[in-house]
């Protein structure tokens, strides 16, 4: 708490009340601002506000407290239960609680931010950056801002900006808070992803091997590192970087989605299945392992199975271009479902980045369908 | 006005006279005084002459006038009684002349007569009357009777009678006639002698000395002969004017002579009061002489005479006194040094050596000087030999113990003062012996306080601690001591123990003992400390106090107990004290921490004085020595921290010391230090911050490696644009950078990862002015006209393509950096000539195929075929299907010779084997085949009808071996990648036409497999 009062008083002492936070449109002219008044210290234990996803017998803890769950009283209770929320993937649940209380408690930093995170969670960014911009003007009015909040803050905006296409601002805000703390792991994560995303596959790999060289051993970072050697046609490498990955935590998810990904590429659909199920078993509703599920049911040509599981995908995340994608092929199998199949071309086109495969593939096959 | 000398002495002495003649005796005691009185007359007429000042005079007059009557007045009862008698007695007188005609009787009654009348006029003259005709008429009855009767026993006298009585009646001349009647007189009487005598004065008034002598000469002569004994006083009194008389005709010698005559009298000779007297003026006499002669032989030969030894020493004073009237102190300091042995138990002796130090100290022969002050000090002690030799002379021990303590206490300060300035044990013992004559003589002196302390401090000086710790014990205790005495006595005794703790210090050293542990150096620091804190308390604002308090800090500090010694200085600092008082505790507290090795403590301090201390009272040289100690104590604290790898503590503290303290020696290179240590520390938006601070400066020394930091933080953080600026900006400012070279090759790679082409491309341009190498060089310019090119900077393109070609030095590059030229040729619209320039490539290559060798000249093909193809499928992807009857076959013919155009470019490409391009050639002609395919069928799908059934026909065969065409190829690039899995990892082509054919479908009917990557969103759920 000392050192937070001391932190909180050099801020203050060295920013201005107008730019001490340096958002949005300060952060557009001068993006290292903020990271100055941040500087001066390395940043709390990031790794805190990172708990992983709960597993099935959190899972059902946690739906079995959130069924008893009352009335809502404080600030504090309301955060809890959107978070538990959350966690287990309900998160229109989630972004009734927090506005609910956003609603009592219009000053509350914490349930906005809250808010913006299941904004982002829901694939809302425009949402989720309106309500960080809102944020920032309350920001304006404390003098001694939280510091671990604040970089927490940084990072959902950082994201937002990725997500609402602004990359660059996105980046710079990423590359701040790697030069705060070179160990927090989730920045690399989102740039590689922003540079994985937009072609640079060579950049996306330089990034993400920074972040593994300097925040050890990261989980998520493996896995990217992976996909990139995946993306770049690397697939042995990317299953050596999956295996070191599920070796760390065998219960690594996206590690398993990614090794069973590249087993469905290479028509290794056995080790695939297993993986997806060990996945599954984990989290019954992990969307990509469910998208893959599906795959395997339109190789073994069974669409009806197929169709269910990517429906289901669809349901979990409405945003899952993959899955839509997937859903379309299974009709075209069938054929004679022109109208659904366009829909689903259409609604990719909508969602998915126009650099994309899955985008190019869905425009060529839209434009393919006339004849028929 | 003006009397003669010899009108005085009647008129003084008249009185006297006339008595006697009165009682008609001689006048024996005539002048016993006279010679004195004489003397004191000339020396007055010499200083009245001098002055030559009427007023003296008259004051003179006054005074005798007063004189007169203060006498008359005591006299007047007198006085007017004896008038009466007399006069009864001379109507007596007359009474008898009448009777009386001749003969001894009347020569008698004459001579009473006129002796009486005299008296008479005296009296008159002292009542105030009228007595000139009394003593005319005296002078007439005496007249008468040397007249009358110049046989008459009686002669000489009536003469003398006269000659007096005519003397005082203002009548000089005749009277002088009479004394030279009288002075021939050829007998043996008193009145010839002062007849002679007189004579003698008057000449010798008259500056006629040597007829003088001749009248003193007869006196002498007659004294002789009538003198009952040798030395009776007349006797002197001619001496003593012969010896003046001598005096001023320059006859040095007899003066001499005659003065020690006199001197040689003695008590039987003459009355106590007139030999003193005369004595004294006859040494006088001596000495003037000798003053004159000024040789110091005759001189010494006089001195040491046995008639004058008695009287050397007096005549030896007055002479040095002379001597030293006119500053003739070398002829004083030879002559009493040739004489002071035979002196030395003579009662003056203090006064000669009192004189000759004077003598000594005027022509600077100080050491001698003080050595005569010592001798002098020599008599003071009870058993000195001069004392006991004029013990029975109270009078004279008592001047010389003044005269002794006076030069005693000389030079006992002048030795102490001396040894202080030069540590001369020598003096410092003889202050100390001195101090200790003067306290054992005076033991009630007031001043015997301050030797006690003078004597304790050469005690001191001499190392004589113990000796030197209990006297000033002694007087610590002495309550009669002053305040300052007091206070200068506790100092002393803090200097004894300080002295004293170092002679044990240095002990210890010498016995190769540590002093801290050595029990009998630590009582004495204890003793030291403990001497200086009570004198500190006692004087708290006195500078000394300072001083002692810096002494016990620097002791402390040998004994390494910087704990005491930093509570010392810091104690001095807090004590108002001097500014170089304060400099030394500043020092001090400095060195503390240093000698510790504690640096980190040693820059606080520091840093803490520069910023506190008034440094234009302390003085800037002051400021500057500990910013460059500060300097040193920083380097070593870096060292110390680096060593530990403590990169966030040295960063911090470089930074902090080249912000705050910029003038430190080395604040520079600090800076540049810290900031790296910062990046060190991983602080990389800290260190890429200081490195921007630093570069906002108009200069500096470590701009280059600044602009380093600067590049490699940002690439640390990603910021790979502004990183690649960083880099190229230090490669162009500063070519001779270690770094130069390898930021090139950063900016470039970095630039090129955010797109960023306008920097990729400087940063090529500026590697290749660099790069020396051929083959680089071609490399670089091609990667920049590449990029160029993407840019549609067509001019920049073909110049740096140009510039390729030219620095190529293989057929190969030639033949690539022409090819990018034919692109560029096509890009840029001037299809024509770039086609022509491609089959330009293409006939030379293949004519230069034997030198190209396969591999390279399939290289040039592929590449002139793939662009030549690409140019046809551009008008392939442009060709439009005409659905009108007239035109549809005819533009699907159209459209079908372009693919055949673009078809004979791939198997061009296909046909060289290349492992590179033939896979792009095959999937891009199994595409190509495959959208013509499916055009024909939408032809037949559409316009089914209006198409005759052989043309209909015909177009399905058509579409059918093209479908089969791409089949094909794509199955023979999938099977290219069976063959060889590395290639399908590497060629991108093979893999697309590997998952074309596994997909069983077209490619975009194959499923979209997502990945499992996605950003981390802040999850903190908690039950």
């Amino acid at each position: 708490m000392k050192a937070l009062i001391l932190l909180s008083m050099v801020l203050a002492c060295s920013c201005t009340k107008k730019d001490n936070l340096g958002l949005d449109e300060g952060i557009a002219k001068d993006p290292t601002r903020l990271a100055k008044s941040m500087v001066l210290d390395p940043v709390t234990d990031w790794k805190l506000m990172f708990t992983p996803s709960p597993d099935r017998v959190h899972s059902d803890k946690i739906k079995s407290k959130l069924e008893k769950w009352g009335k809502v009283s404080s600030p504090e209770e309301a955060m809890q239960k959107a978070r538990l929320e959350s966690a287990i993937g309900s998160y229109s649940a989630s972004e009734d609680t927090l506005k609910s209380a956003v609603r009592s408690y219009p000053n509350d930093l914490d349930l906005k931010l809250e808010l913006a995170l299941v904004y982002s969670r829901k694939g809302n960014a425009e949402s989720s950056l309106a309500l960080l911009t809102e944020i920032r003007v309350l920001l304006d009015e404390i003098t001694y801002p939280d510091k671990v909040f604040l970089f927490k803050y940084r990072y959902c905006l950082g994201l937002a900006y990725l997500d609402n296409k602004d990359v660059p601002k996105g980046q710079d805000i990423m590359s701040q808070l790697v030069g705060i703390d070179s160990t927090f792991a989730p920045a690399y994560v989102a740039l590689a992803l922003s540079y994985l995303n937009s072609g640079k596959i060579s950049t996306a790999d330089f990034v993400a091997k920074r972040g593994l060289e300097r925040s050890g051993e990261n989980l998520a970072l493996l896995n990217l590192i992976g996909t990139i050697a995946r993306t770049n046609g690397k697939l042995d490498e990317a299953l050596e970087w999956y295996a070191k990955a599920i070796n760390i935590n065998s219960k690594f998810i996206p590690a398993l989605v990614n090794r069973a990904a590249i087993g469905i590429e290479k028509g290794d659909a056995e080790s695939a299945e297993k993986d997806l199920q060990i996945a599954l078993k984990l989290d019954s509703e992990q969307v990509d392992a469910l998208n893959l599920q599906g795959v395997l049911w339109i190789q073994k040509k069974n669409y009806e199975r197929a169709r269910n599981v990517l429906t289901r995908v669809i349901e979990i995340d409405p945003n899952n271009v993959d899955a839509r994608f997937n859903l379309a092929l299974t009709l075209e199998s069938s054929a004679g479902e022109n109208a659904e199949l366009k829909r689903l071309y259409q609604e990719i086109l909508q969602l998915a980045p126009p650099s994309s495969a899955v985008y190019g593939k869905a425009d060529q096959r839209l434009s393919e369908m006339r004849p028929f | 006005m003006t009397k003669s000398p010899l009108v005085l002495f009647l008129v003084l002495f008249g009185i006297v006279f006339f008595q006697t003649a009165f009682s008609n005796s001689a006048p024996s005691n005539l002048t016993t005084s006279s010679p004195r009185a004489l003397k004191e007359y000339w020396e007055a007429y010499q200083a009245f002459a001098k002055k030559r000042s009427a007023q003296k005079m008259t004051e003179y007059s006054e005074s005798l006038r007063k004189f007169q009557e203060e006498e008359g007045k005591k006299n007047r009862i007198h006085w007017e009684s004896e008038l009466s008698l007399l006069k009864s007695a001379i109507e007596n007188y007359k009474e008898q002349l009448k009777i009386l005609s001749s003969g001894d009787l009347k020569a008698d009654t004459l001579l009473n007569l006129s002796v009486a009348l005299n008296r008479q006029a005296n009296i008159l003259d002292a009542l105030g009357s009228d007595s000139v005709a009394i003593r005319n008429e005296s002078i007439s009855q005496l007249d008468e009777h040397v007249k009358s009767f110049p046989d008459n026993r009686d002669h000489d006298k009536a003469l003398y009678f006269l000659a007096s009585a005519l003397e005082i009646a203002g009548q000089s001349g005749p009277s002088l006639s009479i004394w030279e009647e009288l002075s021939k007189s050829k007998n043996i009487n008193i009145y010839a002698i002062h007849a002679n005598l007189i004579l003698g004065d008057n000449y010798f008034e008259k500056d006629n000395y040597s007829r003088s002598l001749s009248y003193l000469k007869v006196a002498l002569s007659k004294q002789q002969e009538l003198a009952t004994k040798r030395f009776d006083p007349l006797y002197y009194e001619i001496r003593y004017r012969m010896a003046w008389a001598f005096y001023r005709s320059g006859s040095l010698e007899d003066c001499i002579a005659n003065s020690v005559e006199i001197i040689k009298a003695n008590s039987s000779d003459l009355p106590p009061e007139t030999l003193e007297g005369m004595r004294k003026d006859a040494i006088n006499l001596v000495a003037n002489t000798l003053y004159e002669i000024k040789d110091p032989a005759k001189i010494r030969a006089l001195l040491v005479k046995p008639d004058v030894t008695t009287a050397s020493p007096e005549i030896l004073i007055k002479l040095m006194e002379k001597l030293q009237g006119v500053d003739d102190h070398n002829s004083v300091n030879l002559i009493v040094s040739q004489l002071r042995k035979g002196l030395a138990l003579s009662p003056f002796y203090p006064d000669i050596l009192k004189l000759w130090s004077i003598s000594l100290g005027q022509i600077h022969q100080i050491d001698q000087k003080m050595e005569v002050l010592e001798d002098l000090s020599l008599m003071l002690p009870k058993s000195s030999l001069w004392r006991s030799r004029n013990a029975q002379q109270p009078s004279i021990i008592g001047h010389m113990e003044v005269v002794a303590r006076e030069g005693a206490l000389t030079a006992a300060t002048w030795h102490l003062q001396k040894g202080m300035e030069t540590g001369s044990k020598d003096d410092f013992l003889a202050a100390e012996q001195l101090f200790a004559a003067l306290e054992a003589t005076f033991t009630s002196d007031p001043e015997i306080n301050r030797w006690k302390m003078n004597r304790a401090l050469a005690q001191v000086q001499m190392d004589k601690w113990d000796e030197a710790s209990l006297s000033l014990a002694k007087l610590r205790g002495n309550l009669t001591l002053s305040e300052s005495d007091l206070q200068i006595v506790a100092y002393q005794q803090v200097v004894v123990a300080e002295k004293m703790w170092r002679k044990s210090y240095a002990r210890s050293l010498d016995t190769d003992l540590n002093p801290a542990l050595d029990k009998e150096t630590v009582e004495r620091l204890g003793a030291f400390d403990n001497a200086a804190e009570s004198f500190v308390a006692k004087y708290p604002s006195k500078s000394e106090s300072n001083d002692l308090l810096l002494s016990v800090a620097g002791a402390w500090r040998d004994h390494g107990n910087t704990k005491n010694s930093t509570a010392k200085w810091r104690k001095v600092l807090l004590s108002n004290p001097q500014n170089s008082q304060r400099v030394a505790a500043l020092r001090g507290l400095i060195f503390a921490p240093i000698s510790e090795n504690n640096n980190e403590q040693a820059i606080s301090t520091i840093t803490k004085f520069l910023k506190l201390e008034d440094w234009k009272n302390v003085g800037m040289p002051i400021k500057r020595e500990f910013e460059r100690t500060l300097s040193y104590v920083v380097s070593k604290r870096y060292e110390d921290l680096s060593k530990d790898a403590r990169f966030d503590e040295s960063s911090d503290l470089l930074l902090s010391i080249s912000k705050n303290h910029n003038a430190v020696p080395g604040s520079d290179k600090f800076y540049r230090d810290g900031a790296y240590n910062q990046a060190m520390a991983g602080r990389w938006l800290a260190a890429e911050q200081s490195a921007k601070e630093y570069l906002a400066r108009p200069s500096g020394n470590y701009q280059g490696d600044m602009l380093y930091l600067e590049a490699r933080a940002q690439e640390y953080q990603l910021k790979f644009s502004e990183s690649a600026g960083s880099y190229l900006k230090l490669a162009s400012l500063y070519p001779a950078h270690a770094k130069s070279s390898s930021s090139v090759t950063k900016a470039i790679g970095l630039a090129e990862a955010n797109n960023n082409f306008p920097l990729q491309s400087e940063a090529l341009t500026l590697a290749t002015k660099r790069e020396k190498r051929p083959e680089q060089k071609y490399r670089l310019l091609l990667a920049n006209a590449d990029l160029m090119l993407k840019q549609g900077e067509f001019e920049k393109a073909w110049k740096l393509a140009a510039d390729a070609k030219s620095v190529a030095n293989i057929p190969i590059d030639k033949f690539n950096a022409e090819i990018l030229e034919a692109r560029i040729l096509l890009d840029n619209q001037q299809i024509n000539a770039g086609l022509d320039r491609l089959s330009d490539i293409r006939r030379r290559a293949d004519i230069a195929k034997p030198n190209l060798g396969r591999e390279d000249w399939g290289e040039v093909v592929s590449k002139v075929e793939l662009a030549r193809a690409q140019e046809e499928m551009k008008k392939f992807k442009s060709a439009r299907i005409d659905k009108e009857d007239q035109s549809l076959v005819r533009s699907l013919a159209i459209k079908s010779e372009i693919f055949e155009n673009a078809a004979e470019n791939f198997s061009q490409v296909i046909g060289t084997g290349s492992k590179e391009f033939a896979p792009e050639a095959r999937y891009r002609l199994a595409e190509a085949s495959g959208e013509l395919a499916k055009d024909i069928k939408k032809v037949l799908y559409d316009e089914e009808k209006k198409l005759p059934y052989r043309d209909q026909e015909r177009l399905k065969g058509q579409s059918e071996r093209l479908e089969r065409l791409s089949k094909s190829l794509h199955a023979d690039n999938a099977l290219a990648s069976t063959r060889d899995p590395v290639a399908l990892g590497q060629n991108s082509w093979l893999r697309k036409s590997w998952l074309v054919v596994n997909g069983g479908k077209s490619s975009n009917l194959a499923p979209s497999i997502p990945a499992a990557a996605r950003v981390e969103l802040p999850n903190e759920w908690s039950l």
